[in-house]
This record gives structure tokens, sequence and C-alpha cells, in this order.
């Protein structure tokens, strides 16, 4: 049976679990802590030491807050009832009724794999349509691409599919010409010139698909609760077959659930907003999540990046609810591809989540909302943390051996003191660290076997078993690669160097040995330097620091073999990593597959490449006349840009697309008169040669 | 029947007796762009074939009065005004043609839905919080040192303080 909750439950049921979670953390790192200084040679009484036992406490209550909400999780999904969980608020008769609400979709992009958006796109509005309440939305790719090919191959692929769907008037195209404040800007400016015309809206991301039904009923959640300013789904990874991208969304449906729902157990309606597969009410979110610029310089400073929980905190802030319905199925994105692809998104986010300390003191703010920001910040500090230990602990490790042993430090002492150490403490304080970092995976399988008898989605009890296993090994072998590229990440933040708002490339593709080279390289040097002086130096030591070592030395492989695809689909022949979708995919992942499969990467009868999207500007009537059309109205221009335009005119025509750059690509398709002139002088040529630089088939040839 | 049967020419009866190499080349290469830039409108392949047939005628009119101006140049130039004229007709009988609204349209099409301006400004946010922070905290500190029970303690424990130091080799 459902009960609906009231706002003053939650909050005072929050406010105990938290309470209760800190004197947890607290009392099991004190604990931990005393072990560790029980272990070291010295007791914890050298200042290095010192520094060890802090940094170690630190680390060591930053897995613990994942273990316990892991383990509440558990809890919550073994009851199979949760009071607070937001989606059983959604009462059964509400279900049935109609939505009252207008909701926008939005597909913010920037310079991504056009075919991949729009195919996503088409899946969400069949799905939509299939549930017969499709109008109550509305579809808005808001294009920031600075690319002038996928500008132009965007505005093509909108007019496509218009076509195909019949879809007039309810899928908008967008694009802005300069992309203040990256995401976030591009969000805001939706909701300055449209954002009254609805009451939701229901951001994706350039790689997320959801289902129909499931975008219904997060409207009908929203309806149904008042007091909810964002509404976050939890998604699952799907769609990948490299070996990485496939452990990753095997872990995310596995362990998922559990983190999820731990996650509402202490959140509640203080929740996260990730960004993207959430719905947000327009007004609020419109009155009270604009983001301000921060003064000074970035990294630190200027936009913020992360605007998310940034937008989270300030919603709360005035006083909406922000909710994780982590029981909500059917919303799905795809993971990075390659380590390399995941390393270049952590450095943004890690440059992100930093900039977020400057708001830890913001004036309003809930006090959840600031443990959010300082546990993103950790996300990416503790790798350096780990860093920090492993060196601290090599000091120790070399000036043990170095140093004589003093065995009178105390003076007119009658007996020596004998430097002792306990194998058997280390290794209760090792057994225990693995426990709280494995039990939650344990948990997770348990509850999938027993409770939620799930076991046969995942290709069978065996199977399932093998992965989490095989998951583990991965999970071992990849943490020191990525501590240490997350440390450099922090390193060089702090040190004030900013990086670059690119757009990730989700598409699958390999790393090649080159590219691991030169990533990696700097890390096995590293890892061969600190495993060659540790083995000469102390001995011992080295064997307890093999599982850090060892994948430093073979990061370069590591990172090629986990990007191969025939790997990944090696072990999804074996039975192993398998999901859910993939044993029994829902409609709207078939039809995915299928489309994928379909794909055309040519326009007919000139066999100009799809992504060439300038050059099909310039030679294809239809999109000329549309790229034409979406400019906006006239300008008048200085006679010095008419001169300038002028000649890159005149230089694409007897140099042909490929002379030019994408500025000049840019200036041309930003002057409608430029490119009806060209268009029409290419096709007027009668030079061959610059014909087929344009694509043109040889003239003899083509008909 | 290839293309190069149906070519443009003055009199279309006649086309089928025609051989292709009789044909000015000049003529051929403008009925080959002519003919595929209307494939690029998704035009059907019998109205590709009479459409280029008909811009040819025409080009070949106009270049008399345009002496000078290439074959290609005029055929294209009479193939765009034959479309302008033409397209709304074509794009009844058939549904591919639904496409080719886009080139004569130009005017009439947009991807967005009509302006409806909200505003959207930053609330107010402390920009330099540490700073408020430390200056809040340090007062909140002063408040509570200044009041008489509390200074006092806070005074005793300082000279304890002071005192230690001092004694401490």
């Amino acid at each position: 049976m459902n009960h609906p909750f009231t706002n003053a439950a939650w909050k005072k049921t929050s406010r105990i679990r938290r309470i209760i979670l800190i004197i947890i953390i607290l009392t099991t790192t004190v604990v931990a802590c005393l072990f560790m200084s029980n272990i070291l040679p010295h007791k914890g009484s050298t200042g290095l030491e010192v520094a060890m036992v802090l940094v170690f406490g630190a680390l060591f209550a930053w897995i613990s807050i994942g273990f316990w909400m892991a383990t509440a999780g558990f809890a919550t999904l073994m009851r199979k009832y949760d009071r607070f969980a937001i989606t059983s608020t959604c009462l059964e008769n509400h279900r049935r009724g109609e939505l009252s609400g207008r909701t926008a979709i939005l597909i913010p992009i920037c310079n991504e794999d056009v075919e991949r958006v729009f195919t996503r796109l088409k899946i969400t509005y069949q799905s939509l349509e299939a549930t017969g309440k499709l109008q109550h939305f509305d579809f808005f790719i808001l294009s920031d691409s600075t690319d002038p090919d996928s500008w132009v191959e965007e505005e093509a692929a909108w007019a496509e599919v218009n076509q195909t769907l019949g879809a007039a008037n309810r899928i908008f195209y967008r694009h802005r010409r300069v992309n203040i404040k990256y995401k976030s800007g591009n969000i805001a400016d939706f909701c300055r010139r449209w954002g009254k015309n609805y009451h939701y809206m229901i951001v994706f991301d350039a790689d997320s698909l959801m289902t129909g039904s499931t975008l219904i009923r997060m409207v009908q959640v929203m309806e149904q609760n008042q007091s909810v300013g964002i509404l976050q789904t939890a998604p699952l990874g799907f769609n990948r077959e490299s070996v990485l991208a496939r452990v990753q969304q095997f872990s995310n449906h596995v362990y998922g659930p559990i983190f999820g729902a731990g996650l509402n157990f202490i959140q509640l309606g203080d929740s996260h907003f990730w960004g993207h597969n959430a719905i947000i009410r327009v007004a609020p979110f419109m009155k009270h999540c604009s983001l301000p610029r921060l003064s000074g310089k970035p990294p630190l400073g200027g936009n913020i990046l992360s605007h998310d929980f940034v937008e989270a905190a300030l919603m709360r802030r005035a006083g909406w609810e922000v909710w994780l319905a982590y029981d909500l199925e059917g919303s799905y994105e795809e993971m990075p591809p390659t380590l390399l692809e995941e390393l270049k998104r952590d450095r943004r986010w890690c440059q992100g989540n930093i900039q977020h300390m400057r708001l830890l003191f913001s004036k309003g703010l809930f006090p959840a909302h600031r443990v959010l920001f300082l546990h993103g910040a950790m996300a990416y500090v503790s790798a350096l943390l780990w860093f920090l230990f492993l060196s601290l602990s090599t000091a120790e490790a070399i000036l043990e051996v170095v140093r004589v042993p003093d065995y009178f430090p105390v003076m007119r002492s009658l007996f020596p003191t004998w430097p002792v150490w306990h194998p058997q403490w280390a290794l209760t304080l090792l057994a225990s660290t693995g426990i709280i970092l494995f039990l939650p995976k344990f948990l997770s399988l348990l509850l999938i076997i027993f409770r939620q008898k799930r076991s046969r989605e995942f290709g069978g009890v065996i199977k399932l078993f093998l992965s989490v296993m095989a998951e583990i090994v991965f999970s071992f072998l990849f943490a020191p690669i990525r501590m240490l590229f997350h440390s450099k990440f922090v390193f060089i933040t702090l040190m004030g160097r900013q990086v670059g708002w690119t757009s990730q490339q989700r598409s699958e593709h390999e790393t090649s040995w080159r590219e691991a080279i030169r990533f990696h390289g700097l890390g096995m040097a590293l890892g061969c330097i600190w495993g060659t002086v540790l083995f000469f130096m102390n001995r011992s030591f080295f064997w307890w620091n093999t599982p850090i070592i060892v994948p430093l030395i073979l990061s370069i492989p590591l990172s090629v073999l986990s990007s191969s695809t025939r790997l990944g689909k090696f072990f999804q022949n074996l039975g192993l990593f398998l999901i859910p979708e993939e044993i029994n995919p829902p409609r709207e992942l078939q039809l995915l597959q299928t489309t994928i499969q379909n794909q055309k990467t040519f326009f007919a009868p000139i066999p100009i490449p799809l992504k060439e999207g300038f050059t099909r500007a310039v030679v294809d009537p239809k999109v000329n006349a549309l790229h034409r059309s979406l400019l906006e109205g006239k300008r008048k221009l200085m006679p010095s840009i008419i001169k300038r335009r002028q000649e890159f005119l005149e230089k694409a025509l007897t140099q042909g697309p490929k002379t030019l750059s994408p500025k000049e690509k840019k200036e041309l398709l930003l002057d409608p008169q430029c490119l009806l002139q060209l268009h029409e002088r290419l096709w007027e040529t009668l030079d061959h040669m610059i014909a087929q630089k344009w694509g043109f088939p040889p003239e003899r040839n083509s008909l | 029947m290839s293309l190069l049967d149906s070519f443009g020419t003055d009199n279309p009866t006649d086309q089928c007796e025609r051989k292709p190499d009789l044909v000015p080349p000049y003529r051929q290469e403008a009925f080959h762009r002519v003919f595929l830039y209307l494939q690029t409108l998704n035009v059907p392949e019998e109205k590709a074939r009479e459409l280029a047939r008909e811009a040819l005628q025409i080009a070949g009119n106009n270049q008399k009065d345009t002496a000078g101006s290439p074959f290609i140049t005029e055929a294209m130039r009479a193939l765009r005004e034959l479309l302008v004229e033409q397209l709304p007709l074509l794009r009844k009988e058939s549904f591919s043609l639904k496409s080719v609204s886009l080139y004569e349209n130009l005017s009439g099409i947009s991807s967005m839905p009509p302006l409806n301006r909200g505003f959207m400004s930053p609330d107010a946010m402390d920009l330099i919080p540490w700073r408020t922070f430390l200056v809040r905290s340090l007062k909140r500190a002063a408040a509570i040192v200044s009041r008489p029970l509390i200074f006092f303690i806070f005074f005793i424990f300082l000279l304890i303080f002071f005192v230690y130091l001092t004694l401490w080799r």
C-alpha cells in the first residue's frame, strides 16, 4: 500500500538518519585510525606517521560513506517497500488521468555525433507517441555547436526527422551563435525564450534515452508533488561494446540500485541533480537557478562549470525539494567507451567540483548541499590523498631501512625498545578495508539472487557471480591508474590551469597504442621507478604494494585492451558482464539497434559524407535552402565584413572546401547571400576539377 | 532508355532516333548537371528528364540573347526559374517531393516556436563566501568573548597558556 508522505516527516527522518550516519562514520574512522597508528613502526609518534594517520583517516571516512550508504540501500531494497520513495506518491488513479502541464524535452548538444543524437530523439519520440500522450510534450534540440559541419548536419537531421515523423511544431531546433556559460547557459537561453510556455522541462544528455512511459511517470510525480522542484532519475548504462564500458554498465546495473536507494535513504528531499535524465519545474528554476559568474579567473573563478549541483542547491535554497527517483526504470545513458574518454570527462568534472568549494559557505544553502559540494570535490581530492598516503608510507618504509634503529629512545632506560611489527593487525585493517570496499558488491549480488530473483536477467547465478568477481579484478586494476590521473587533475586545477569544454567522443572507438603511450607513459615510468626502488630497499613493503605498482606498469596495455570492442564481444559471448537490456531488450533499445545498423553515411546522388555539413550546405539545394531560411533575419553588414566574406567565397570556389578553415566556413554559413551565390556559382561552374573537389561525381560516370 | 537518349533538344519527337555521339558535348554536360540537380531534389526520374529537357530548351533560346554565356550557366538559371514555377504542382503529385518545399518556400520555415520572453537573472549569491564566512565567524566569536563572564574565562585560559609557554623548556 502506498502512503503519500508529508514534508515534515521526511525532514525529521532525514535529520535523524544523517546524524546516525555521521556517528557511525566517525566511530569506524577513529577505530581504523587507532589500528593504523598501532601498525606503524613508531606507533604514530613521529610527524610523518601523524600525517599518514590523518590522511588514512580522511580516506577511510570517505570509503565508509559509500559503504554505509550501500548498506542502507540494501536494507531498503530487502524490505521491498520504501515509505520515502518519491515514486510511491504517484497514486494509481492519478496515473490513469490526463496530464495537465506542458513539458519540454531539452537536448542540449555541442559538436556531438548528430546521427546518434537524432536516432535517440526519434526513438524517444516514437515511444512517447505510443503512450498516446505526445500532445503534452515538445522537443527542443538546443545546439551550441561551434563546428560549422556539425551545425549544418544538425539542421539537415532536424528537417529529416520532422519529415519522417510528421512532427512539425513538435520538434524544434535552435542554434546559439555564442555559447555563453556552456550547457547551463544553453538551458537558461531556452528558459528565457520559451520557458514561460512550459510547466516542466526534462533535460537529456546527447547520449540519453528515455522511454515514453518513464517520461509520463516523471510528469505525474511532479504533478502529484507540487513542492518538488527537481526529480532526478538514476540512468542505467547500455549499448556498449568495449570491455571497460561493458564492465561499467554491468556494475551500474548490479550495484547502482543499492547505492541509489542508499542515497535516497540519506538525502531524501535534499538530493542530487546530475544535469540530465531529470525533470525540472520551469518557473522556480527560472526564478532561482540562474547561475552567477564567480569572481576571479578560471579555473576556480569565472563561469560555474558543473552547474547541476549548484542548481540543485539553489532550488533547495528557495524551498523546493530535490528528489532522486532511484526506482524509476526506463532511463538510460551511455558510458564513455574508453579509459581515456572517461579520464577526459573526469578532468572537466574535477575542475567543476573543485570550483564548488568556493560556494561551500554561501549564505542560505542547506547543510546537505554543502556536504554534496564537499562530497563532489572529495571524489577527486581523495585520489590526491591516496597518492599522498602512498608517498608518505614509501618515505616511511625507506627511512626505516636507511635509519639506524634507536633502541633507547627514552633516556636512562633500563630496557631497549624493540621495533615490533604486528602483521596480524595489518591484516585485520586490510581485511576491514576490503570489507568496506567490496561488501556492497556482494550485498548487491545477494539482493539480485535471493530477494529480487533476477539473476536470469544477468545470464544466471554462476555467470553473474563470475562477472562480479571479474569486475572486482577490473576495479583493482584500474583504481591506481585513475588515482594517478585524478591526482594530476586536482593538482593542475589548484595550480590554476584551465581545462577546455570540448565535446565528448561518445561513439565506439578504440584507443591506439600511440595514444596510450602518450597518456600513460609517465604513469608507467613512475610505477617502474617506484617498484624498483621499493624492491631493492624494502622488499616486504614492495610485496604489499604490488596491487598498485603492477597496474601502473601495465597501464598502457590495460588502456588499449580495455577499449577493445572485440574483447568486449568475447566477454559477452562468454556470458560475462551481461545486463538485462541485452537478454531481454525493451522495444526502444531494439529500435535503436536496428536504426544503428541501417545508418547511412552518404547522401545520394552526390557522394558527400553526411559529416561534411558545410559542403552539403553549398552543394545540396535542399540543405542550402534550409540553412539559409533558418538563419535569423537580415543583418546590415560593414563593408569590410562583406569584402572579407567575398574573399572567402572566391577561395572556396577556386580551391574547394578543404582549404577553408572552420572560422571561414562559419562566416560563409552566417551569410545567406554568400551561401546562395556560392551554391549557384558552383552548380554553374565549367571547371570539373573544382566540381569534383566539392564532391560532384565525374561527369561521364554520374548517370 | 538511357538518360543520354533523353537530352534536351528542340524537337523531342525525334530523340529516340538520335545517337548520343551526335549531341554536342556542351549540351550533354549541361544535361548531366541539370539532371543531377533535379536528382538531389528527389524529383522522380521521368519528371526530372522532362524538366531537364525544358530547361535546356529555354537555355538554348536564352543563349541567343546572351551571347558568350556558357550553356551550363544558362541551363541552370533556366532550371531554377522552372523550379520556382513548377514545384508546387510537383509536390502534390508525389510524397517524396515534400522535401522540395524546403527549396521553394524559403521564408516560411522556422525551426523555433514564436518567442515568449521571460527573464532569468541570478539570485543574490555570495561570490566570495569564504571571506564572508570568516568575517561572520570572527564577529560571532567576538560577540561571545565580549560577554563579561566568558571574557574572564577566556582571559584566565590565555594567562595559563602564556605561563605554560614561558615555563616550558
